[in-house]
């Protein structure tokens, strides 16, 4: 493809120029990591439409961007959510701004480990750098491939053993560049045995009003016993693109928990892949999305059922009005040795607009057969006898119309246990209802 | 008679689906009296109720219905209930999402609202929830349930009661809210029912059955035959259908509308 030629041509010009300012790093670890990365892009290239994971993402509206890095923007800032009281640690534009993380975040005995640190760190190789650094030799990881090459911020939050932490930690990810550009923002989340902490992590734009391709990836290790609960919140501009990877891996009696929650950009593809490597874990991923116009949302979610009793829900719930696209792809893997497994998905989908589309795709491959797996996907329009309930009772039928949408979310929404957050959300999502 | 009748209706015929169901139905209504509609499956009674309530899947092809004064059909649904009109339902939606308290919040301020009135806050709101609740026995822990979701049937007709004691409608129809009740339930309701009664306020009653109106003892009984009132009386004529069932009725079709 001619296109894809060119933009591979074009970040070849913006690596190297990364590279010439590696100032005495030429040779580093790091170096070699991020080269690497980018020659194995070079290499497998970026999906195309017969791509099988990618036949629901308009991968052209993502390669059509003039892509150049975003540049630096400290002073970039979002308000706080009101009541939450959430400990801080700001991205702005890909970068990690050091002197801005929430001092109480050390004082609660969590490390924060810097790009320069990172493979240096004992901790970090032995839980991320094999996989970092595996050669992932597939197109449908290009763009994990792309944010290595070029996340020359990436940080490691190490969350030590028993750490229980009341407080949310917000990874507060702000793209606001004037110009048309691309961030890489990247983490790394160890969760120490026993711990349990709440990550609050949030997509905002800034001021700007430029066109954005934001390319996330984020890894969590969760060791035995360790509960990491992620609240997941993103509300992009309408000219920002989110291709948001994020990879959990669980050992012995872990708890993985996320609540996501979409509702702006204008092209976003989410992928939750999460490892269960041993027995009686639980991952639960859920999330309510609407998608508006000419908005494209597509999950991906991937759960990989490698030993037995383990457990793993999903929940997707999604409204789309106007000429909105959205799909789920829900893989479920399930080992011939992962006996006893208990995996259920749900995909449920409000098209309330002729010329919205939703495209529901549930993949269960199970070798294993003493196990209860369950799928199910509902798409369809608002129940016309609720509407006629409420409206019986005194409600007009634009707040009928507003309650019922506003409680197909609520399922979901009503599971953050933050009052603040829960509020913020729900106030943020039915506001357009 | 010197009062105005709350409800008139003439001879309406309604159809559904191009299925004729009401065939030329009169009634008329005054402020405290309670009507009992009986009749057969498929007579009509069902679709009185809904066509009250403004159902759009009813089509109405003649006849009017006053209601206090106005012209229902020129009324929204909505507008319909909060002039007054309150339909207790044969099957109440199920709505996963929506809590029964911020329901029950929402349709009471939007009565105080609409009457002019300051909405209630939390704590009022409340009290006056409970203090219904407790007079039809209903058990509090199902304010933080969803909306009738899971119910048992029992509970999501007290629900319904529970809703018309809070809305203090003017005309009340409750539509089959007798069916699938126990005997407790069963006085629980029509107890709810006898609390309302009064002089400004007015029934409709659909039941298939007469012990619905040993309770709730009605001022007239009209039985509903091929979408038609074919017979009127008082609550004698409902002891007298328990007994000899509807076919007396359809042999002697006897019109004598109140």
């Amino acid at each position: 493809m001619q296109e894809q030629e060119l933009i591979l041509d074009h970040l070849d010009g913006i690596f190297r120029d990364l590279e010439s300012r590696l100032n005495g790093a030429t040779g580093s670890a790091r170096h070699n990591f991020h080269k690497k990365s980018f020659e194995t892009l070079r290499r497998v290239r970026f999906p195309d439409r017969k791509n099988e994971d990618w036949k629901y993402t308009s991968i052209h509206q993502l390669m059509d961007l003039p892509w150049a890095l975003a540049g630096e923007n400290p002073s970039a800032t979002l308000p706080n959510i009101p009541g939450l009281n959430s400990l801080v640690v700001p991205v702005n534009n890909g970068r990690l701004m050091v002197q801005d993380i929430d001092p109480a975040i050390a004082e609660a005995g969590i490390k924060i480990i810097t790009h320069e640190e990172l493979f240096e760190n004992v901790n970090w190789r032995s839980h991320f750098g094999e996989q970092a650094t595996a050669e992932e030799s597939s197109a449908s990881r290009a763009f994990e491939l792309l944010n290595k090459a070029f996340a020359t911020n990436a940080f490691f939050i190490e969350i030590p053993t028993n750490t229980r932490l009341a407080q949310p930690i917000e990874l507060r990810f702000i793209h606001d560049d004037p110009v048309d550009s691309l961030s890489n923002p990247c983490y790394y989340i160890l969760g120490g045995s026993g711990c349990d902490v709440t990550f609050f992590e949030r997509y905002e734009s800034g001021v700007t009003s430029a066109n954005a391709l934001i390319n996330a990836l984020g890894r969590i290790y969760l060791e035995p016993n360790a509960i990491v609960r992620f609240v997941r919140w993103q509300e992009l501009s309408n000219k920002q693109h989110l291709v948001y990877t994020l990879h959990a891996i669980q050992q012995r009696d872990s708890r993985f928990e996320m609540l996501s929650f979409d509702h702006g950009g204008k092209v976003v593809r989410n992928t939750i892949e999460t490892d269960l490597l041993e027995s009686n874990t639980f991952t639960s991923l859920e999330s309510g999305y609407t998608a508006y116009d000419h908005q494209a949302i597509d999950h991906q979610t991937i759960i990989h059922h490698k030993v037995p009793h383990c457990e793993s829900h999903e929940l997707y719930r999604g409204i789309l009005d106007g000429k909105a696209k959205a799909a789920f792809n829900g893989k479920v893997f399930v080992s011939k040795d992962a006996q006893k497994t208990n995996a259920y998905q749900q995909n449920d989908t409000l098209v309330l607009s002729p010329f919205a589309l939703m495209n529901s795709k549930p993949q269960l491959e199970i070798y294993a057969d003493d196990v209860r797996c369950s799928h199910g996907a509902t798409i369809g329009q608002l129940d016309e006898r609720s509407v006629f309930y409420l409206r019986a009772r005194g409600i007009s039928e634009k707040d009928a119309i507003t309650m019922l949408k506003s409680a197909f979310l609520d399922v979901v929404l009503d599971k953050v246990k933050q009052d603040a957050l829960r509020e913020y959300i729900h106030s943020r999502m039915t506001d357009e209802l | 008679m010197n009062m105005n009748p709350l409800l008139t209706i003439k001879d309406l015929h309604v159809s559904i689906e191009d299925k004729p169901i009401l065939r030329g139905l009169n009634l008329t209504v005054n402020p405290g009296e309670v009507h009992a509609i009986m009749g057969p499956n498929g007579s009509g009674k069902s679709t009185l109720a809904n066509v009250l309530a403004g159902r759009e899947e009813y089509v109405v092809h003649s006849g009017s219905i006053q209601y206090d004064g106005r012209d229902l059909f020129g009324m929204e649904v909505d507008e319909r209930a909060l002039a007054g009109i309150f339909l207790a339902f044969q099957y109440p939606v199920e709505i996963p999402g929506v809590s029964n308290s911020n329901f029950l919040k929402s349709i009471i301020n939007a009565h105080r609202t609409n009457a002019g009135q300051p909405e209630l806050n939390s704590l009022e709101m409340l009290k006056f929830i409970r203090s219904k609740m407790a007079e039809i026995e209903m058990d509090e822990s199902l304010l933080k349930r969803s909306l009738n979701d899971g119910f048992s049937g029992g509970e999501k007709k007290r629900n319904e009661i529970l809703q018309m004691s809070l809305l203090e409608p003017r005309l009340a129809i409750l539509d089959e809210t007798d069916s699938g009740l126990d005997i407790d339930a069963l006085r629980i309701v029509a107890e709810g029912v006898n609390r309302l009664r009064s002089k400004d306020r007015a029934f409709i009653v659909v039941t298939h059955y007469q012990r619905l109106l040993n309770h709730i003892v009605p001022d007239y009984v009209h039985v509903l035959s091929e979408g038609k009132i074919v017979a009127s009386g008082d609550k004698s004529l409902a002891l007298k259908l328990e007994e000899e069932g509807y076919d007396w009725i359809r042999e002697s079709s006897q019109v004598s509308a109140v």
